[in-house]
């Protein structure tokens, strides 16, 4: 092997070049081609989404989105992965879409882990976070994880508990711009009903079977969403880094982690508030 | 190619150089012993040093006879016509799963004055066969490693394998060589190699005057190779786990054995993935090879192998359904940056050269192959 050659490699997979079409956290560049036409008759047809706070998505290499979490099935990390991409592409710009960290129980099961990973998102973890901000790649984190989605239809629009602030330390860490950004629309378009617990969920898999409307009662028909009204609004970036010097600084990453999530509470009330029906 | 390679790299390789100034040894070149000798990588690594000019002996040491090999090999089993094709290899017979066994090796290493040992007598196959492997791949790997510690050896090579990391869920995306070693602990074969692994590794902290290397070998397909990897990809139906695709990594025999003699040449230190270039999700290989999946509820499927493998009809035990359904892709970046070790051929590079020789390769299998013929 010529050193060049090891280099040029070592360089490739620093920046995630994938080497045969596939990169090593899965995604499928083909496959989500393939799924687009879906994904944006999904968006200006049936969510009807409006994209609001383009001009605040900053242009620098180490960007977390920190977004609100909820609806029975992830809809919102492909549709927000799919709404960066509109963002942040223009005339002559290819547009910069984001990976979404998705939480475990997701990633993991059957079927719908697979087709999440074929369409970009990640496994949620520390390590796979910093590799893809290593590789100059935007994240979103959902700090709610399996609360934000585990959250019933009665609790709509409410955020839980935003994680133990992991996304917080990361920036600090890493120096990258946290972005909040308020999804509404989510559980609107797959409300969580009902949880039935499920016995055997030790190793991954799903932790419980989401009722909602549609789903089980017609088979897999009914995880395809509802036609709810979507908006995503990007917030003002936050540079922790520079309000945060220590990342063990548990109280003051707590406090961060708490001032992002009532921000984004806020543009989510006032989103729900002028947003004049649910369909 | 390779060997070209081999030489160049020897010409500019100060390593070796520097390690040889260093003891004020009498020969010119380096002795290299290498257990498992005639097995697939030791055959093929064996090859490697005796095409390499720093390399002055070759110490190869198996169960095996090396005339057994030789009619194996189709080379000339006239003994000393086969003495004059292998000049400057001197071939052991040793039991490394006889009491004594790390005697018996010491012995040897101190008569041939071997500077380094490449140890690479371990099963490719789960066997049935579990005391016999735990025998050879967990305590021959202490009989190795007495013998080390009482010669002048000072460079250890130990073969291991990525399936030691597990495959689960939760792993990160790329498994780095710090991760810890979380395979199936219900797999004997998994069980003992990550014991081998560990074993090696706690070595090489306590004795800092031995340079100390783990080779976690990924998945290696290639003509010749005869692992429960290959057969399992040569199938006409290939069963997968029903709703999971995970990513693998296919190595090159040859890169195999390239990233085998890079690490013997640079004698680094601790664990290295030696893995396949880039991924592929399962199903892509299968059917890049020709072949048709044939996806099984993971209940079922692991079912199933459970009685497959209890009535040893199967080759794989049922713990390894994890490995068809979980991440467990390993990082090679240390091998790059350390060793300078890269696989020529990509994951679908080796799908696309492989489909046919790899059919071909398997049909020439006898199913009387006991468990140490399929050493490597």
């Amino acid at each position: 092997m010529s050193p060049s050659r090891s280099a040029a490699h070592a360089k490739n997979m620093e920046a995630g070049v994938p080497d045969e079409g596939y990169d090593a956290f899965g995604y499928d560049p083909a496959f989500e081609r393939r799924a687009t036409p879906t994904l944006e008759w999904l968006m200006d047809r049936v969510f009807r989404l409006s994209l609001e706070g383009a001009e605040r998505v900053p242009d620098v290499e180490r960007v977390i989105f920190v977004c609100n979490h909820a609806g029975a099935l992830p809809w919102d990390a492909v549709v927000l992965r799919a709404a960066l991409r509109r963002m942040t592409s223009g005339p002559g710009r290819a547009g910069r879409p984001v990976r979404p960290l998705v939480e475990d129980a997701v990633m993991a099961s059957p079927f719908l882990g697979t087709i999440m990973q074929r369409l970009g998102c990640v496994r949620a973890s520390q390590d796979n976070a910093e590799r893809l901000l290593a590789r100059k790649e935007p994240i979103a984190v959902f700090p709610e994880g399996a609360l934000g989605l585990g959250k019933p239809y009665r609790r709509r629009y409410k955020l839980t508990r935003f994680g133990r602030g992991g996304f917080v330390r990361l920036a600090v860490r890493t120096k990258s711009l946290l972005v909040p950004v308020a999804i509404l629309g989510a559980e609107d378009a797959a409300p969580l009903l009902l949880r039935v617990e499920l016995p055997s969920s030790r190793s991954g898999g799903l932790p419980y079977l989401p009722i909602t409307p549609l789903f089980p009662l017609l088979g897999p028909l009914g995880l395809l969403p509802l036609p709810a009204r979507w908006s995503i609004r990007v917030l003002e970036p936050i540079d922790v880094s520079k309000e945060i010097a220590d990342p063990t600084d548990n109280l003051a990453v707590g406090d961060m982690a708490n001032r992002v999530r009532e921000r984004i509470q806020e543009e989510l009330r006032s989103l729900v508030e002028a947003r004049e029906s649910v369909f | 190619m390779a060997t070209r390679r081999g030489k160049t790299k020897s010409k500019s390789g100060t390593p070796a150089k520097a390690a040889r100034a260093e003891r004020n040894s009498t020969h010119a070149g380096r002795v290299v012993a290498v257990t498992g000798a005639f097995g697939f990588f030791g055959r093929r690594l064996i090859r490697q040093l005796e095409d390499d000019p720093s390399v002055e002996r070759v110490v190869a040491i198996d169960i095996r006879s090396p005339m057994e090999l030789a009619e194996r090999e189709g080379e000339p089993t006239d003994p000393a016509a086969y003495l004059q094709a292998h000049a400057r290899m001197s071939a052991h017979q040793l039991d490394l799963t006889a009491p004594g066994a790390d005697r018996e090796l010491a012995d040897i290493l101190e008569a041939e004055e071997a500077d380094a040992l490449c140890h690479l007598a371990f099963l490719s196959n789960p066997t049935h066969a579990r005391e016999l492997a735990h025998e050879l791949e967990n305590i021959g790997t202490m009989y190795v490693l007495n013998a080390v510690a009482a010669s002048q050896v000072r460079q250890l090579l130990t073969l291991s394998t990525t399936m030691g990391y597990g495959a689960r869920h939760d792993n990160p995306a790329w498994i780095g060589e710090d991760h810890p070693l979380q395979g199936p602990q219900e797999s004997r074969f998994i069980k003992d190699k990550i014991e081998a692994d560990e074993q090696t590794l706690r070595f090489g902290a306590q004795h800092p005057a031995v340079k100390c290397a783990v080779v976690r070998m990924g998945v290696v397909l290639g003509a010749g190779i005869r692992s429960f990897w290959a057969r399992y990809f040569g199938r006409a139906l290939v069963p997968t786990v029903l709703g999971y695709d995970p990513l693998f990594q296919l190595l090159h025999a040859d890169d195999a054995v390239r990233g085998l003699k890079a690490v013997l040449d640079r004698a680094p230190e601790g664990a290295f993935n030696v893995v396949g270039r880039g991924v592929l999700p399962l199903s892509r290989i299968i059917r890049g090879l020709g072949h048709t999946s044939l996806p099984l509820p993971a209940t079922v499927g692991s079912g199933l192998l459970t009685t497959l493998w209890n009535l040893q009809v199967a080759e794989m035990p049922p713990s390894f359904v994890e490995y068809l359904r979980w991440p467990w892709v390993a990082d090679g970046r240390r091998v790059a940056s350390e060793v300078g070790f890269v696989p020529e051929q990509t994951t679908a590079e080796v799908v696309a050269s492989l489909g046919a020789p790899l059919l071909s390769s398997l049909q020439t299998l006898t199913s009387s192959d006991s468990p140490l013929e399929e050493a490597t």
